[in-house]
């Protein structure tokens, strides 16, 4: 008998652990820059399509956490209720991606929308994700990493809410208003969580996909931070914003890490099989 | 709402009943023939050899059974049919989940003595009795809060750790691990039989190495000092 890590190398060479997906969601980000960076077509299809391929993204996600929650028994493990609730989160998030496309074409937009409903239930969904994940795995931070943590998260609670929300102070405070405010208040909350994650799973095989994970939680929140400031200037416009660029990139991370989760497991289930 | 749990022997024979205080001649008429109707029920199921959690649901009741193969010491199979009785599934009560935890409880209560008795096929039912008291608490409290606050007690190391490996691998690769490991349910694992010292130790190790690499250095180290805690402490709901 060989050794374990002979075996995992034999293991990965088998036909199970294809790449082809690998290049699927690498072919997707270099569409979506080339989209925003050449704005191919006419700014009336290309909202649309833009509508489309923002409910596509979000829809992926999706069954990507969901195999994996159904991987840890769902709602029985620890991983299970964490993927289990990522996977409502992205359940909400694509209802709102699909709720905004309808209001574009329907060219109804308004402040808050059914869409904004969606947008904020899934983000509570994704805080409790979060907060669960880290609860779950005990790894006891040192002194100066604990401070770290908490200096980080004070600096970007402090650019966040002077970018999007002091600006909206100075408004009269209306349903919109308060509705707005919410999403810096859970991006700011969503990037300290997601901190936590970075400083807890530095070292094994798990710490990729969930860097990945991370880092589109990152850009969703900066997407939507950059969004917000620049709703309030006037100066969004519905098609080829280069603030939907990050969002749909998150998008695409989050498909790429719960790949890369399943890959995983699956390469260490073939490994454990041919022990 | 939760009526009883029963274990039954191959052939048919019950090792193990509790049933909820029966209240009515109604309910009575009932549980007695849940209790005949589940006797025949798994003997059939044990002759098909069936895995898996089963559901059978009537106008009034529905139990689920799983069937786990445990090796005496002539390394012969030995069957047993678990059983839960249950009125109504319940928004929020997964009888398949709930079946495994008050499996993996049984099996590990008093230290696994009665995981011992199981594979001796012990005929001496009074054995079993102590696990009323278990019952009466688990019945008494909320599942949600059961499956939160109150992990099973390891009956020894390594079952602590594969009772604990469900929140670190899939149970797909838990099964993979060894062959005696078998699946119990959504989530849990068991060891169907007593493997040689240096078996465990090379199974034990292996897990080390493997959520060593998923999850980092010192992970496995502390599952296992939090095992070795937990191994003289209590599981019961009430605690």
């Amino acid at each position: 008998m060989g050794t374990l890590t002979e075996q995992r190398g034999a293991a990965a060479e088998k036909p199970l652990v294809r790449t082809w997906w690998l290049y699927g969601i690498a072919a997707l980000a270099v569409f979506e820059t080339w989209w925003y960076v050449f704005k191919p077509i006419d700014a009336g299809p290309a909202s649309v399509f833009e509508g489309f391929v923002f409910v596509a993204l979000s829809g992926l996600c999706i069954p990507v956490f969901g195999l994996l929650a159904r991987q840890f028994g769902f709602t029985s493990t620890k991983p299970g209720q964490i993927m289990s609730t990522l996977a409502l989160g992205f359940v909400l998030w694509c209802a709102a991606e699909a709720s905004w496309l309808v209001l574009t074409v329907m060219d109804q937009i308004t402040n808050p929308s059914i869409a904004d409903v969606f947008w904020l239930a899934g983000y509570m969904m994704q805080i409790l994700a979060l907060l669960m994940n880290v609860r779950a795995i005990h790894v006891g931070f040192k002194p100066s990493v604990f401070i770290l943590w908490i200096a980080l998260s004070i600096l970007i609670a402090v650019v966040v809410i002077s970018i999007d929300v002091a600006p909206l102070l100075t408004e009269t405070v209306g349903l919109g208003t308060i509705v707005s405010m919410g999403y810096p208040f859970f991006d700011t909350v969503i990037i300290i969580l997601a901190l936590v994650i970075v400083l807890k799973f530095k070292s094994g095989q798990v710490a990729k996909p969930w860097a990945v994970l991370v880092l589109g939680f990152l850009l969703t929140a900066a997407g939507d931070v950059w969004y917000m400031y620049a709703d309030m200037m006037g100066e969004y416009t519905n098609v080829y914003s280069p603030m939907d660029y990050p969002l749909a990139i998150g998008y695409i991370a989050f498909i790429l890490s719960g790949g890369l989760f399943i890959r995983l497991y699956r390469k260490q289930r073939a490994s454990s099989r041919d022990d | 709402m939760i009526k009883g749990l029963l274990v039954i022997q191959q052939g048919g024979i019950p090792v193990y009943s509790f049933m909820q205080e029966k209240t009515t001649d109604e309910q009575e008429l009932f549980i007695s023939s849940f209790v005949t109707a589940i006797q025949s029920f798994a003997k059939m199921v044990m002759s098909r050899e069936e895995d898996g959690v089963l559901r059978v649901v009537m106008p009034h009741a529905v139990f689920v059974f799983r069937i786990l193969t445990l090796h005496n010491e002539k390394q012969k199979d030995v069957q047993y049919c678990f059983a839960l009785l249950a009125d109504s599934e319940k928004k929020g009560e997964d009888l398949p989940e709930m079946l495994e935890y008050l499996m993996v409880c049984f099996l590990a209560h008093e230290s696994g003595r009665f995981n011992k008795e199981l594979r001796k096929t012990s005929q001496d039912l009074v054995v079993y009795k102590a696990f009323d008291e278990f019952m009466k608490g688990f019945l008494r409290s909320d599942w949600k809060t059961v499956r939160k606050k109150v992990r099973p007690a390891p009956a020894s190391i390594l079952q602590g750790i594969l009772n604990e490996l469900r929140n670190y691998m899939p149970i797909e690769q838990i099964v993979t691990l060894h062959p005696r490991i078998q699946r119990l349910g959504p989530s849990y694992a068991w060891l169907s039989d007593d493997i040689p010292a240096g078996e465990e130790e090379d199974l034990m190790k292996r897990i080390g190495q493997e959520l060593g690499q998923t999850y980092g250095k010192g992970v496995y180290e502390s599952l296992v000092d939090g095992i070795r805690k937990r191994l003289s402490t209590s599981s019961s709901p009430r605690d």
